[in-house]
């Protein structure tokens, strides 16, 4: 029988002292208890030494503390458990106050009450086994899927930092969908310019090996060590093994080509970039002649996008006040949600800038070759002004749908990590989780997640690197064993679990000692294959111990036998 | 306290300094605002990461105590404090700010009536009051309103008081207590009042539109002008422009919420007069060259949500780490 410990925490008098003193006397009578101390106020420092002293002088298997909800003792425990030799899973708390002594108007009830929780809380105390600490190697190499600017940036950041980055980029060239931009709508800079300097610095990094043209075919392992299969464009494949894994694979776009959306003169916007970066005299040509009416038609798809919002408004001002373009933008609601936008659309409002929010679509007609847009003005305040507005235009800009890349789908296959909303890989919890995955050492960040400005892009890289030196900076990631474990003799290979698993961390290997069987005939000896938890990748929720056909998987923190205890149903 | 945990977790210790008596910041007073499921207001974080913070050891946490003086730069600054009568002098290598905003002054509206009209609220007082008191109550009677209405940027978007920026998170915050009421008190009606709708990340589409199937939820894009009150009802009439109709209309409503923006936490100007701190043009704070070993995050620096917040503090945290190494 386990020889367990006793404290009962007074909580400043919360517990009266009659109502202890039946306690003590209860408990002293139990088989199982060693001692039983009483202490005004157990999380306080001195108490606390005090019980470190105790424990420490040795001759008990548990420790159970009766007293208030366990959530007072959190933040002491956690204290506790460095300067003690103690495994924190043998301490359990009988929780008096709020479960019995509150909730039961006649203290012989609440005393009976009570007598019963302690016996259920000493009872699953002394079915409780002591759960090891591991630690797993972390060597400091990180694999990053994409070349686009939060790709690039997330490896700078991390080669400063001392960590060997593999960036591998499936076209030949870095820079990704930034470098169809001209110029930033928040900075006096020309994009290309500032993108070349990230690139070559990228290329030239000892700590940087970049692969362009190469593709991730394969991945093996858990956190720590993956093992990742990549392949070239000469078809060679490579072998990686990293500790961790970011994909910042970013977005495609999807064109409306029907109608009169093929019209030569209805562009998308990374053609009015360039077109805005090529120019170099006084007014902007198109097909050879001179273009004085721009319009916007902007929120026709990817409404909750801002990015073409800021861009319109970016590109009109420059249209208005260097090439003397009358710029229209047709809207649904302008996005002003970015530091700076308010003053820039103000900006664009006082150059001249026609706005317009429509909420039935503008029609697009073809009048002597150039578009004619008809508008509704919603914004306009009598009903006489909303008669449709019709625009001649040279040019008319039109917004691409943003679309999860045509990879996105079975990268996510690949790398077991989930999709989300439209098909953009999803964060394990938007609450708490912002760039982790499900799986525990891969990241996702930027616009593979969710389209955004390139300033967000920037904080976000420098969050995920952030995120992956909390990780690697140890050299080791340390981690208890409260996991689920199978039994690999009682696994019947049925794959439920390594499908229901939210985080990915079940595999089916050969391995176990006792998993051995002998090959008739040969008298050769082999092992079965069994679903494996990798303990470093196991969130420990229990879902596949709930699920197990066989009943083969355990939670080592929250075994069957200790629930049956705790219930009085063990033997 | 998101830079002091990640931080932490590279081993790098560190002295939280609160003016406040307990942590959290603004954010610690908002409520869950799930209807039939999580709307990603994210206030859950906030209480989640305030009993994480008091789990370490390797952060000393000062409430209470304000920063009066500080020397040195690049890794060596020295922080002066006063915690009540007592003073504390602190050697750091790093500093962040994250001194945090305050919901735009509702009353320098003066045509809305805050301040006047009992039943005219922000939605900080709003949240507040589900928060803490658990329940939807008209302030004038404490009777369930039938009627609210929201009236969006106040104090954003505003030329004529001197904000010329976008908050950026009002009109999901509105949305989201729009849709925690209506789930709650299905009987009362909501109108939006509105200005452009701006978008919050990754599943907002969804959700506005799950507001607009709403038959409870009127969104109109309109700003109202002025808001008189009748002594008799204590109902609230609201003059507006009408999109639908053209023309100018009032309208009764039971409460208005005023979706009041974001403004620089007022004890932060002395903060950076103290640090020699510049402004941006919209009255946030500008982030010093990294060298300084200043770093400034959060809302201080501009409009930002909790989850951008958070994104934020720990890029910042990645730099105080980077300065750090630097120096060593």
């Amino acid at each position: 029988m386990s020889r367990i410990g006793i404290f009962i925490d007074a909580l400043q008098g919360s517990l009266p002292v009659s109502f202890r003193k039946k306690l003590s006397d209860y408990v002293q009578k139990l088989p199982e208890t060693a001692f039983c101390l009483e202490e005004e106020n157990l999380a306080s420092p001195d108490a606390l030494n005090r019980m470190g002293k105790r424990l420490e002088a040795g001759g008990v298997e548990g420790v159970v503390i009766i007293g208030g909800s366990p959530k007072l003792y959190e933040t002491s425990f956690q204290k506790l458990r460095y300067p003690l030799p103690f495994n924190p899973y043998l301490f359990a708390v009988a929780n008096i106050r709020e479960q019995a002594l509150w909730m039961m108007v006649e203290e012989e009830a609440a005393l009976e009450r009570a007598k019963t929780i302690i016996s259920k809380t000493i009872r699953a105390v002394s079915n409780s086994k002591p759960i090891e600490i591991q630690s797993l190697p972390l060597k400091p190499e990180v694999l990053i899927l994409g070349g686009g600017v939060t790709g690039i940036s997330i490896a700078q950041e991390l080669a400063k930092s001392g960590i060997h980055v593999f960036l591998l980029e499936k076209g030949n060239q870095l820079g990704g969908k930034t470098l169809e931009l001209h110029k930033f709508y928040n900075r006096p800079l020309e994009v290309r310019k500032w993108m070349d300097e990230k690139i070559s610095e990228v290329k030239d990094h000892p700590k940087i090996t970049l692969f362009t043209q190469t593709e991730l075919k394969h991945l093996d392992g858990h956190l720590g060590r993956f093992q990742a299969k990549i392949q070239g464009l000469d078809r060679t494949e490579t072998v990686l093994s990293i500790s961790a894994i970011v994909v910042a694979t970013g977005y495609a776009v999807k064109r409306e080509t029907k109608g009169i959306y093929s019209h030569r003169r209805v562009i998308v916007f990374p053609e009015m970039e360039k077109l805005l970066s090529e120019t170099t005299g006084p007014s902007l040509l198109w097909d050879g002649k001179k273009i004085e009416m721009v319009t916007y038609l902007l929120d026709g798809v990817n409404e909750d996008i801002k990015v073409d919002s800021i861009n319109a408004v970016k590109e009109a001002l420059l249209l208005q006040e260097a090439f003397q373009c009358q710029v229209a933008i047709l809207c649904k609601d302008i996005k002003v949600a970015a530091d700076g936008m308010e003053r820039l659309y103000r900006k664009a409002r006082e150059k001249g800038v026609l706005f317009f929010k429509y909420e039935e679509p503008p029609r697009l007609s073809i009048v002597n070759g150039q578009i004619q847009v008809n508008v509704r003005d919603t914004a306009a305040i009598q009903k006489k002004e909303q008669w449709p507005v019709s625009i001649l235009s040279d040019l008319v800009v039109v917004s691409e749908a943003f679309i999860p890349t045509p990879e996105t789908e079975s990268l996510s296959g690949l790398l077991k990590i989930h999709l989300g909303n439209r098909g953009f890989l999803m964060e394990d919890n938007p609450q708490l989780l912002r760039v982790r995955s499900n799986r525990r050492g891969i990241f996702v960040a930027g616009a593979c997640r969710f389209p955004q400005e390139v300033s967000e892009s920037l904080i976000e890289a420098r969050a995920v690197a952030q995120e992956v030196m909390a990780l690697l900076s140890k050299g080791t990631y340390t981690y208890d064993l409260a996991v689920a474990e199978v039994d690999p003799k009682k696994c019947a290979v049925c794959y439920t679990c390594p499908r229901l698993c939210p985080h990915s961390a079940i595999t089916v290997e050969k391995y176990g000692e006792r998993n051995v069987y002998i090959i008739s005939g040969t008298g050769q000896e082999t092992k079965w294959g069994a679903a494996k938890v990798d303990p470093a990748s196991c969130y420990g929720c229990g879902i596949c111990v709930a699920e197990c056909p066989a009943k083969a998987i355990t939670l080592q923190h929250l075994t069957d036998a200790q629930i049956y205890a705790q219930m009085g149903l063990s033997d | 306290m998101t830079v002091a945990l990640e931080l932490a977790q590279s081993g790098i210790p560190s002295t939280l300094i609160e003016r406040d008596p307990s942590l959290g910041g603004l954010s610690a007073s908002f409520c869950c605002k799930a209807s039939e499921s999580c709307n990603k207001c994210f206030a859950c974080v906030v209480d989640k990461r305030i009993s994480e913070i008091q789990q370490r050891q390797d952060i000393s946490i000062l409430t209470q105590t304000e920063v009066v003086g500080v020397k040195g730069n690049g890794g060596n600054h020295q922080v002066s404090l006063k915690k009540g009568k007592e003073r504390i002098d602190l050697k750091v290598s790093a500093i962040v700010i994250a001194a945090g905003i305050n919901p735009f002054d509702a009353s320098q509206k003066v045509e809305y009536g805050y301040g006047r009209f009992k039943n005219v609220i922000t939605a900080k007082d709003l949240d507040e009051m589900l928060r803490y008191r658990g329940a939807l109550s008209r302030p004038s009677d404490g009777k369930l309103p039938k009627t609210v209405a929201f009236f969006q940027c106040v104090g954003s978007r505003d030329e004529s008081i001197g904000n010329l920026y976008c908050s950026q998170v009002c009109c999901a915050y509105a949305l989201r207590l729009i849709k925690a009421i209506r789930y709650q008190y299905p009987e009362v009606k909501a109108t939006f009042l509105y200005m452009d709708i701006q978008p919050a990340g990754a599943s907002f589409q969804q959700f506005l539109d799950s507001c607009r199937e709403d038959k409870g939820t009127r969104l109109i894009r309109s700003l109202p002008s002025k808001v008189y009150h009748s002594p008799l009802s204590d109902t609230l009439r609201v003059r507006f422009t009408d999109p639908e109709r053209g023309e100018v209309v009032e309208d009764f409503f039971d409460l208005i919420v005023l979706s009041v923006g974001m403004v620089l936490n007022k004890e932060a100007k002395r903060l950076t007069e103290l640090f020699r701190l510049s402004l941006t043009e919209d009255g946030f704070i500008a982030s010093p060259p990294h060298q300084t070993g200043v770093f400034v995050t959060g809302a201080c620096s501009g409009p930002k949500d909790i989850d951008r917040s958070i994104l934020h503090a720990k890029s910042a945290a990645f730099l105080v780490q980077q300065h750090l190494r630097g120096r060593s």
